[in-house]
């Protein structure tokens, strides 16, 4: 379960950076900049689940 | 074998970043601290065997247990410190790097201040 997180938002970033060439290319600049954000917010979502697991497991190991 | 495994998940996290950097700066910092995480969840458990065996080897040599929590308070603070601030760095902040750094330092003085004391309280008793 562990590297496929990676490849998972490695391919969200690649298809947002080839959606946005698209859309500038087909002339839609404020498109391409929500493609952008959307793609930013649903890495966002995922990375910050495994920040909390971070901080909960720091929090027991060092009885922070 | 552990280690082989947090070296290819160094690898793959930091050659990902770069093949990000250039499209989207933003996702390339996230794929570091998910390799960051990742690598630490995969050391968190040796991790917690130290410590334990730490613990005991300190209890069992009558050092004062309030005292090694306090060391593993100010382990873990050192830690996420170190950690917040690596990134903020990597991603080019390095003004909020540094205030990271103080508040770590801030928040271990706080921690380790019952030490210092006791410290202090005895040297003032042997003079």
């Amino acid at each position: 379960m562990e590297i496929n997180i990676v490849f998972r938002i490695a391919a969200v970033g690649i298809l947002v950076a080839v959606l946005n060439q698209v859309l500038i290319r087909a002339g839609r600049e404020e498109q391409a900049m929500m493609t952008t954000l959307a793609g930013l917010v649903v890495v966002l979502f995922w990375v910050i689940q495994y920040i909390s697991t971070l901080f909960d497991t720091v929090q027991t190991l060092f009885q922070l | 074998m552990e280690m082989g495994r947090i070296i290819a998940l160094g690898l793959v996290g930091t050659v990902l970043a770069v093949l990000m950097k250039k499209e989207s700066p933003q996702i390339a910092l996230l794929i570091t601290t998910i390799t960051g995480i990742l690598i630490f969840a995969t050391i968190c458990t040796p991790l917690a065997g130290i410590l334990t065996l730490l613990r005991e080897t300190a209890e069992k040599a009558g050092v004062g247990g309030g005292y090694f929590a306090i060391v593993l308070k100010v382990i873990g603070i050192a830690y996420l410190t170190q950690f917040g601030a690596q990134l903020c760095a990597d991603a080019g902040e390095s003004a909020v790097a540094a205030k990271v750094e103080l508040a770590g330092k801030i928040l271990m003085m706080t921690a380790a201040a019952p030490v210092l004391v006791a410290l202090l309280d005895m040297v003032m008793h042997l003079v």
